[in-house]
């Protein structure tokens, strides 16, 4: 699976993820990214899938998608494909954490978007593309706004 | 038919498909046919032992498989088939504003190798790797389970701790989420275990189970606990049961299931009618044949895999030396207090352990004596109660259920003992009561002026102290 040299998310992606921020604030919140890979190897995100941060712990500080509802949530948004999966960050690093690189799921080529608030400027999505060792930022000159 | 949908990053090991149709009967046979179709995408779904791997998780028509029967789990053409990645992470331990792993620092294996702190090497690569030869006395802990294992391996957060990996890349971060969570003396093998081959040092290679083993002990093979190596030492123990009788019958039957590969049957008795209330191994059939016998009749229809060497015998101080030299392990399931000394003496003299258990009317005991520095039977009672204040099974009853619930611990502790996990039940007693449905643990310690093992555990505590 190649990076995503090319990533779209639609218009209204990007509020629908401060909203998930919000909601789950101060708690992280999490879920899947739906969209396709076109035949040029262009990523495009068409929506966000709240799902329950179901980690036994601290949610302020972890997550873990429960595996049941990210199934129905792939079976119910099945006219896309599941191209990653989101988190916040509620204390302010958009960076992924150690824990995120590590737990990130067995198989490299998913989108991770990271919610975070730098600076107290608001919830703000960072997209990312996962790789065995280390998450690849996707530069903000290849996110488009598709209108 | 039906068909498997593939996730986004795995569709270039399947030419690109986004579903793949199958004709399986089981989420099992899906896997294989989609393997045998596609044999580059094994190592990112299955782990070596052929169970899935961790963060794999595989839903029919929307149900996890875990909740039905696994990879047994049975496929109509109607079902749809899905595998989904197990995702989770979180901001704890943020890696701020520099690199993940500039903390860390780096040892040689020269370094290593000349440590005076005795460091605890824990290989943080994938299954795969790690079969392929690992730094000898390393401890393996995949990276996904670093967080959750670590404690299991090192208790002590002061330990030195050297992480490794391939290259030396991953053990840099994984010494880092080491280091956040408290054990500050860790660090990381500079450049993997591929300079340490490449200077010259030795590999050790973790023993192999053939496909059959792997296929009927898959269960354990996924416990990190048990996995290959436990299941290979499962497979070499030799295991006396004493006594075929109700504690004997499920002992035996889940040490054979559990792939114990060498068991002896010791008993002299033959079957009588009122054995069957709860000796399930035997069948009306069978009433006036020899116990050692016709169990062993059973069990190896029950795991023709390993082997049984049943005896018709009662133990005596002319026997039991000879019988208890072929075994590492004794499963003490007899009914009186002559044979219970007679085993702990002999066993304590061979440096043997024993594992205890008696049941009465309604309660039952167990625990484990002979263990390394732990107490014998003798430590516990160091004589035998007055037969008035002993009446054995036939004379005081037992609930026929009873020696079911105390031979299953027996056999876990037995597993335990061999496979080495866990705490055994070494210096305690556990006693049930079905009346009340209450379990308490009766602590004993080992007696220094004991009768029968105060010589030998002198001689292992200086054993110890060489070492």
């Amino acid at each position: 699976m190649h990076s995503p040299f090319a990533l779209t998310v639609s218009a209204n992606l990007d509020e629908d993820l401060k909203r998930l921020f919000d909601e789950a604030f101060p708690n992280e919140c999490c879920g899947a990214l739906f969209g396709s890979v076109g035949r040029d190897g262009d990523w495009h995100i068409d929506k966000a899938v709240g799902l329950t941060n179901c980690f036994g712990g601290d949610r302020t500080k972890a997550f873990a998608i429960a595996p049941q509802e990210l199934s129905q949530a792939v079976r119910r948004e099945r006219t896309y494909d599941l191209v990653g999966f989101f988190h916040s960050h509620p204390r302010g690093s958009h960076r992924p954490s150690i824990k995120d690189i590590a737990e990130a799921g067995p198989w490299p080529g998913y989108i991770q978007a990271i919610i975070a608030s730098i600076d107290g400027k608001g919830p703000k999505p960072f997209f990312y593309f996962a790789t065995a060792d280390l998450w690849q930022p996707v530069p903000i000159r290849e996110l488009i706004l598709d209108d | 038919m039906i068909e498997l949908s593939i996730p986004l990053p795995l569709r270039r090991y399947c030419n690109g498909a986004e579903r793949v149709p199958l004709e399986p009967t089981t989420v099992g046979e899906a896997l294989t046919q989609l393997i045998d179709k596609y044999p580059d995408i094994e190592p990112l779904l299955m782990a070596p032992d052929g169970g899935l791997r961790p963060f794999v998780n595989i839903f029919v028509s929307g149900e996890d498989i875990r909740l039905r029967d696994g990879l047994e789990t049975d496929l109509k053409s109607t079902d749809e088939l899905e595998i989904l990645p197990a995702i989770a992470g979180g901001s704890e331990a943020l890696e701020r504003d520099r690199p993940a792993s500039d903390g860390v620092s780096l040892v040689t294996p020269d370094e290593c190798d000349a440590s005076s702190d005795n460091p605890v090497l824990i290989d943080v690569r994938t299954d795969e790797e790690w079969r392929l030869g690992y730094i000898p006395n390393a401890e393996h802990i995949d990276r996904g389970f670093l967080e959750l294992r670590i404690d299991q391996v090192v208790a002590d957060k002061t330990r030195m701790i050297v992480c490794y990996c391939q290259s030396g890349v991953r053990s840099k971060l994984a010494a880092q989420t080491l280091i956040n969570m408290g054990y500050g003396r860790t660090v990381s093998l500079d450049g993997g275990i591929e300079r340490w081959k490449a200077e010259g040092r030795n590999l050790e290679v973790p023993p192999r189970v053939s496909d059959e083993m792997a296929a009927r002990y898959q269960r354990h093979l996924t416990i990190p606990e048990v996995g290959a190596e436990g299941q290979v030492k499962l497979a070499n123990a030799r295991v006396a049961v004493i006594g075929m009788g109700g504690l004997g019958c499920p002992v035996s039957t889940y040490l054979a299931a559990a792939g114990v590969g060498h068991i002896g049957l010791v008993d002299d008795d033959d079957i009588d009618l009122s054995n069957l209330q709860r000796q399930f191994l035997y069948t009306p059939d069978m009433v006036g044949r020899s116990k050692a016998m016709s169990a062993e009749a059973e069990l190896a229809r029950f795991n023709p895999t390993i082997s049984f060497q049943p005896l018709k015998a009662r133990l005596d101080d002319g026997n039991i030396r000879d019988i208890f030299e072929s075994y590492d392990l004794i499963v003490d399931c007899t009914d009186n207090f002559t044979a219970r000394y007679l085993i702990n003496d002999e066993a304590v003299h061979q440096g043997k352990p024993v594992v205890h258990g008696a049941v009465y009317r309604f309660d039952a005991q167990v625990s484990v004596f002979g263990l390394d520095d732990g107490p014998c039977y003798r430590c516990f009672l160091p004589e035998p109660p007055p037969p008035e204040l002993a009446p054995s099974c036939a004379d005081a009853g037992v609930l026929g259920v009873l020696p079911g619930v105390a031979g299953l611990l027996m056999a876990t502790e037995a597993i335990k003992v061999i496979v080495g996990f866990g705490e055994a039940l070494s210096g305690r007693m556990l006693c049930y009561e079905a009346k009340s449905g209450s379990v308490r643990e009766v602590k004993f310690p080992r007696d220094p002026n004991c009768s029968v093992c105060s010589e030998r555990q002198n001689a292992f505590a200086a054993d110890q102290s060489e070492v």
